[in-house]
């Protein structure tokens, strides 16, 4: 089909190759078009070339209409064009000659298009369809003209439109080829720039993804890192060198963390064997103090058999050894001041003083009681509740009654106390007992008496053995009428309490001694909210109070003796004492009695005493009166409770002529001076209890000597009622004209001082 | 137990010219040392021995150069001390019982001297002899024979002395020796002083009297011994007038106007 491209055609130079084809086609064509017979006709045809004409329409819309228009027109030109464009169809335009002799040229026309000149082509292009157009123009004067005689140029014509149409052709074909080629450059130029950027893309992508997992990596916290490992000196002092490879580890730091984790993990081994067999020794220590604990507690009744057994061989032996037993037994339930006291006197007793016995007494099942667990008490609580309820229902108790109970529960006692009795020499005993009040925290004492004979009482003895005020001011100012614990006040506040001294006839005197014994010490200003019983306190006291209270005791019963001797106008004086007085004393003692406060407060004469804080309500008055002939000395006596450490005072008021005291005739206050001043005279024998007695006894001597002394009077008649019957060196001496009132023995005359 | 005083404690009285301060004098006996008498002064300190008895005040001594003191004794004999020497240069013996008070003549060197015997002598100092007796509790105005006839308290001024004790006190003229003005005090009093124009006493009751030569009662000030002992008048200056009184209590008062007590001292 493809004719040889050598064969040379009349057309331009340029159109050469596409004539030698057209020419071929042209020849060959009918042929190879009926072989390639189509269906359809001219439709077909008109689709074809409508199909390319699209393609035409887009490099050159112009000529492409003059092309439709061409073919419309002409039916032969339509079944060249037809021809063509089958020809066309196949835009490779490679005539390929398959099996032809090997000077067969072929040529591509793919090649053919690099070597044109695009611009040129489209120039002929123009030039093509513009003679085109001509030609068309001619042929159409031509037969319009008439068909006779322009049939040879209208073929001629005919022959160069379609030499034309050939150009036309090809240039379509090359422009197609063109279009071809740019865009399959394009596209691989383009399929290059996709494979570039999806390269592009997958880097960037891994990029990021190998960031991540860097940064994934650095941050990973390996595990071994939670672990505290051992520090790198000790690591290379301990850790055997197969694990710790100094050679390697030094230089790598991975290495080195390894191989220190690796030790680490032979110690943890290590330890936990340890701990295994630590476990199992546990277990079996365990084991054997369960047996030795079963074995102890099995001891336990088999020594109270013995105990039991024992019992007659204490009392075969007087060692009371069950009975002291017993006594701690019950010790252990006392609370704790009471408890220190008990311990104390006890102590004290054996080592120092056989005389005094301790004792404990009350109900231990109550002090049992006092410290019952509460879940006992539940269903108590319960039940009470539930009475409770009833009764208020029925009758709702007062404000004043609900006070009282708890003014009754504040000032509780506790159920145990400590007795003391302390024995004297001539069998009286002094019993006290103490108690100890819970809520408040302090403890008390009641005292008793109880005399070997019995005592006759003097009316004005009643106070001295009382046990209100026995045990008063045993040490100087320790009336035991306030509470000395501080803190009570507030407590009392609550509950309307004034003060203690409401109740101490029933509760007992809070005495400071009383709370050292205990070994309670209260700070003078500072409440307290616990002060703990102290052992130290309490023993420091024991010995003093103790001889105290005896001391105490036998006073008061040496004065209550002399009181009753006293009541009858004698004045007892011993044999020791006879030396401190003349054997002849005129005046007498006609009254003694016993006075209350007020009334010695109210005396004119008092009131110095009271003035220099020597008489206040905790102490004794006493009224006595000695009278000779028509002389009366009232003497009224402050007596205190230290007596008689602590002496009596007395203040003198004399009538006679007038009524003399101390402020007004210096004689008197000589007198009492001589009683007041002077007393460790007047003592006697060693306790001293007869200070009193041998005072009344100067009182007596010294109103002789001033009565006998007093100048005679020469206005008045008839002799000195008292004549001098004392010896007296001097009547009267120095500038306050004082008389001699002082004794002297053996010679037995008066003299001043 | 009170203490109750005996005698005047302590005396305080200008000192003489030449030394300076105060010159106090103690006279209370301490058995069993016999009884004497300490004075101070700034300079140094000398102890006297005396006998037990009142002290009479020093005048400015006269000559000037002389310093003694007139010591009653209670041995019925008064004294002259010489202050200087520490030794007696004068024994004055008359009296029937003890001497409580003495008390020196300014224009004159004498002393008068009152006793327990109720009598006031005039002693004479250059010859030491006794010059006048005076039986007090003889005259009917003054005595006291209730009360006794004991001389307690004597002052004298140029021409004039008053004394009393038991008997009531008296103003006197020495010259004449007559009691012109017998003072209407009941009881016993133990110090007197001539002041201005009045006579200040004190003595049994807690009173100062304020008394008027005529013998009129100026005024009672009330005092807070229950009886007075003594009494001292700063002698120096009139505008400052300070008056101290002592008895048988522990307080002292000090007066700075006459009429009433300014403060009390106290010992503690």
């Amino acid at each position: 089909m493809a004719g040889p491209l050598g064969s040379a055609c009349s057309s331009g130079s340029l159109s050469l190759p596409l004539r030698a084809g057209l020419c071929c086609s042209v020849t060959s064509l009918p042929g190879g078009a009926e072989a390639r017979a189509r269906p359809a006709g001219s439709t077909m045809s008109s689709e074809s070339s409508k199909k390319r004409k699209p393609k035409v329409i887009r490099t050159d819309g112009v000529p492409a209409e003059g092309k439709r228009g061409k073919g419309d027109t002409d039916q032969e030109t339509q079944t060249l064009l037809w021809r063509v464009s089958t020809k066309l169809e196949d835009p490779s335009g490679i005539c390929m000659v398959p099996s032809n002799p090997p000077d067969v040229r072929y040529y591509s026309e793919e090649s053919e298009v690099d070597l044109r000149d695009p611009i040129k082509d489209y120039e002929l292009y123009r030039e093509t369809c513009q003679e085109l157009q001509r030609l068309m123009a001619e042929i159409q004067e031509l037969k319009s003209r008439g068909i006779k005689e322009n049939a040879s140029e209208i073929d001629e014509r005919r022959v160069q439109s379609c030499v034309h149409f050939m150009t036309l052709k090809k240039l379509n074909r090359l422009a197609h080829i063109r279009l071809k080629k740019g865009r399959d450059q394009t596209h691989e130029a383009k399929q290059k720039v996709d494979a570039y950027h999806l390269q592009l893309q997958n880097l960037l992508y891994e990029v990021m993804h190998l960031q991540k997992e860097i940064t994934k990596c650095l941050e990973f916290k390996s595990k071994h890192e939670e672990i505290e490992l051992v520090s790198l000196e000790e690591f290379y002092k301990e850790a055997p060198p197969e694990i710790s490879r100094p050679a390697i580890t030094l230089n790598e730091p991975h290495q080195q963390t390894l191989a220190r984790l690796d030790w680490e993990l032979e110690q943890r081994k290590r330890l936990a064997e340890k701990y295994k067999e630590c476990l199992t020794s546990k277990e079996k220590i365990l084991k054997e103090i369960e047996v030795k604990k079963e074995y102890l507690s099995s001891l336990q009744p088999r020594l109270n058999s013995i105990m039991q057994a024992s019992l007659p061989v204490q009392e075969y032996l007087f060692m009371p050894f069950d009975q002291a037993h017993k006594q701690y037994e019950t010790a252990r339930h006392l609370p704790p001041p009471l408890y220190v006291l008990f311990v104390q006197a006890s102590a004290y007793g054996q080592a120092c003083d056989k005389k005094l016995v301790v004792a404990i007494e009350g109900s231990v099942e109550e002090a049992k009681a006092l410290y019952k667990p509460p879940e006992d008490s539940q269903d108590d609580e319960s039940d009470s509740d539930a009475e409770e309820e009833q009764t208020t229902k029925r009758r709702r108790p007062t404000l004043g009654v609900q006070l009282d109970d708890k003014r009754k529960e504040m000032l509780k006692r506790h159920p145990l106390s400590v007795t003391l009795d302390l024995k004297c020499k001539d069998e009286n005993v002094l019993h006290l007992t103490f108690y100890y009040l819970m809520n408040l925290n302090v403890m008390t004492v009641k005292a008793k008496v109880t005399t070997a004979v019995e005592m006759t009482t003097a009316i004005s003895a009643g106070d001295l053995l009382s046990p209100d005020s026995l045990l008063n001011c045993l040490y100087p100012g320790d009336h035991g009428r306030k509470t000395p614990n501080p803190a009570n006040q507030f407590q009392f506040d609550k509950v309307g309490i004034l003060t203690l001294s409401d109740y101490v006839t029933e509760l007992g005197h809070p005495y400071v001694w009383v709370q050292k014994l205990g070994g309670l010490h209260f700070p003078k200003d500072q409440p307290q909210h616990t002060v703990a019983a102290d052992n130290s306190l309490s023993a420091s006291h024991m010995e003093l109070t103790v001889k105290l209270l005896r001391s105490r005791l036998q006073s008061r019963l040496a004065l209550h003796k002399q009181f009753a001797s006293l009541e009858h106008g004698v004045v007892p004086v011993s044999s020791e004492c006879q030396q401190l007085f003349p054997t002849k004393i005129v005046s007498r003692l006609v009254k003694w009695t016993a006075i209350p406060y007020e009334d010695y407060a109210e005396l004119p004469y008092t009131k110095d005493v009271i003035e220099a804080g020597l008489a206040e309500d905790t102490h004794l008055y006493y009224m006595a009166l000695i009278e000779r002939g028509t002389a009366k000395l009232q003497a009224a006596v402050v007596l205190n409770p230290g007596y008689s450490t602590l002496p009596p005072v007395f203040s003198l008021c004399l009538n006679w002529k007038g009524e003399r005291n101390s402020s007004n005739d210096d004689n008197i206050r000589a007198m009492e001076s001589e009683v007041n001043v002077y007393y460790k005279e007047l003592w006697g024998p060693k306790p001293g209890y007869q200070l009193l007695t041998n005072q009344l006894q100067r009182l007596c001597m010294v109103l002789d000597v001033y009565l006998e002394t007093e100048p005679h009077d020469p206005s008045v008649e008839g002799p000195k009622e008292f004549p001098q019957e004392k010896m007296c060196l001097r009547l009267v001496r120095g500038p306050l004209r004082l008389k001699p009132f002082k004794f002297n023995y053996p010679q037995g005359f008066f003299s001043h001082r | 137990p009170r203490n109750p005083p005996q005698s005047p404690v302590l005396e305080f009285w200008d000192p003489p010219q030449r030394f300076g301060g105060f010159w106090g004098v103690l006279g209370p006996p301490r058995p069993p040392n016999p009884p004497q008498i300490s004075g101070w002064f700034w300079g140094y300190f000398g102890v006297f021995w005396g006998v037990l008895g009142c002290l009479g005040p020093p005048r400015p001594p006269n000559p000037p150069q002389d310093q003694w003191v007139a010591l009653a004794g209670g041995d019925g004999a008064v004294r002259v001390l010489d202050l200087e020497s520490g030794a007696f240069t004068a024994e004055l013996r008359g009296h029937q019982d003890l001497v409580h008070v003495v008390a020196l003549r300014e224009q004159l060197p004498q002393v008068l001297s009152g006793g327990e015997d109720g009598t006031v002598r005039l002693w004479d100092l250059r010859t030491g002899s006794q010059v006048q007796l005076i039986e007090v509790h003889k005259y009917q105005e003054c005595s006291r024979p209730q009360l006794g006839k004991w001389i307690r308290c004597l002052a004298t001024e140029s021409d004039w002395m008053v004394c009393g004790g038991g008997p009531a006190l008296t103003l006197w003229h020495l010259r004449s020796v007559t009691p012109t003005t017998v003072f209407p005090l009941a009881p016993p009093q133990h110090h007197a002083l001539f002041h201005q124009d009045m006579v200040l006493s004190g003595g049994v009751g807690p009173a100062l009297h304020l008394l008027q030569l005529n013998g009129d009662v100026r005024g009672r000030v009330p005092v807070s011994p229950p009886a007075l002992r003594s009494l001292c008048l700063h002698p120096r200056s009139p505008e400052h007038q300070v008056l101290t009184v002592g008895g048988n209590s522990p307080k002292i008062d000090v007066f700075t106007n006459l009429g009433y007590r300014a403060f009390s001292l106290t010992f503690t």
